[in-house]
């Protein structure tokens, strides 16, 4: 199925920014090392590390602004999860997540005739952008312990290893919001169901990656396990090693 | 801010101009110099210029008319002061001044003057001239 650019949603550190920001361009990278020898009619290369990028455009606006000139000279990356979508919010759509990025540059470009834009450069660390299956459609709010709707991973359940993305966008007064990922290999959610992933309770927006190294089953869902504050909202995401 | 909320600003803006009749729509009749704020025919929203539904623009155009009476050197005189980039009489300097709320449209830009010349409305033939009008709005 096809998808429409109109529909993605990015958050960068418990900031949604798809209001901002028109493109979006994570690119996956990785060293090529020469290992030519003799013999060797071309050139050939072994693939060495990743060292993803993103790009993004949009407007200059308050928000904007306070995201990426917040992360100059920080030292821990923000982390960023990118969602995309036929429509305006479906669970199952695909996503990019990533722990950590880093600025690498940010350009506001003024001109009489436009409003003003902007144009920034990412750039991941330590691990690249992980394909995702959100668990969320788009963002989703609680005022209670909630569960979310059941996703079947269908062929992608035999993935052993993978990490819980978590982008809490805001949390209201009086407490934190615990998130959890629970799966099945049954999808009946009767009480055979397991934590896969157990985020820390948040008492601010903030961007979470939790690594998992068991097999996770086919269908999951993600959990709104304990919450105090009188609302909470959150993108949550499920990314396989094997995927 | 709803194209109602747009409009209302706009008149308010329009009512700054001494002399200067005006109206948040185009109306059944006209009282000249009168000023009136309409959609652009041909592209009246851009929708669309960031994700989620988020920022679009609102081409207007403010029509300008004045009388024909009997001399038009003396209209095109009158018609003119209203294009003027700056001044008391300037449309584009009343709309440019107008002060938006965040919680409303961001931003405006007066991007030209089109249609100067002859126009016949409600059977009446005025001199007239559009200032066009974007309105951004962000999510």
């Amino acid at each position: 199925m096809l998808m429409h650019g109109r529909n993605a949603a990015i958050y960068i550190n418990g900031v949604d920014l798809s209001g901002e920001l028109n493109a979006i361009t994570p690119m996956s990278e990785q060293d090529m090392h020469d290992i030519t020898v003799f013999g060797h009619l071309g050139n050939s290369v072994y693939p060495g590390l990743a060292k993803d990028t993103a790009t993004i455009e949009g407007l200059y606006t308050d928000t904007e602004r306070a995201v990426f000139e917040g992360m100059i000279q920080i030292s821990t990356g923000y982390g960023m999860m990118v969602f995309y979508s036929a429509t305006a919010a479906t669970t199952g759509s695909p996503a990019h997540a990533c722990n950590e990025v880093m600025l690498k540059s940010n350009s506001i470009k003024s001109v009489v005739t436009d409003v003003n834009r902007v144009s920034v450069s990412l750039s991941t660390i330590n691990r690249p952008f992980e394909h995702c299956v959100m668990l969320t459609s788009r963002i989703a709010t609680a005022t209670a312990t909630t569960n979310g709707t059941i996703i079947n991973l269908a062929g992608s359940s035999a993935t052993t290893g993978g990490a819980g993305y978590a982008q809490i966008t805001h949390v209201g007064s009086t407490g934190p919001v615990t998130l959890l990922i629970k799966h099945s290999s049954t999808g009946a959610f009767a009480g055979e169901e397991t934590t896969l992933v157990t985020f820390t309770a948040a008492s601010s927006s903030e961007a979470q990656r939790v690594a998992f190294t068991s097999q996770a089953f086919q269908y999951l869902r993600y959990v709104v396990s304990a919450i105090t504050a009188t609302t909470a909202s959150y993108a949550v995401a499920l990314h396989g090693d094997s995927w | 801010m709803s194209l109602a909320g747009i409009r209302a600003k706009v008149s308010t803006a329009l009512s700054g101009i001494s002399g200067l009749q005006y109206s948040s729509k185009a109306p059944a009749v006209v009282n000249p110099p009168m000023a009136f704020l309409a959609l652009s025919p041909t592209e009246p929203i851009s929708y669309d210029f960031t994700a989620q539904n988020g920022s679009l623009v609102y081409h207007f155009y403010v029509e300008v008319l004045v009388s024909m009476g009997a001399a038009l050197e003396q209209a095109q005189d009158h018609l003119d002061n209203y294009l003027l980039s700056a001044g008391s009489s300037s449309i584009k300097a009343a709309l440019e001044a107008i002060t938006w709320t965040a919680t409303s449209a961001d931003v405006c830009r007066v991007t030209g003057v089109s249609n100067y010349g002859n126009v016949v409305y409600g059977g009446t033939e005025y001199l007239g001239a559009r200032v066009n009008l974007d309105v951004w709005r962000s999510s």
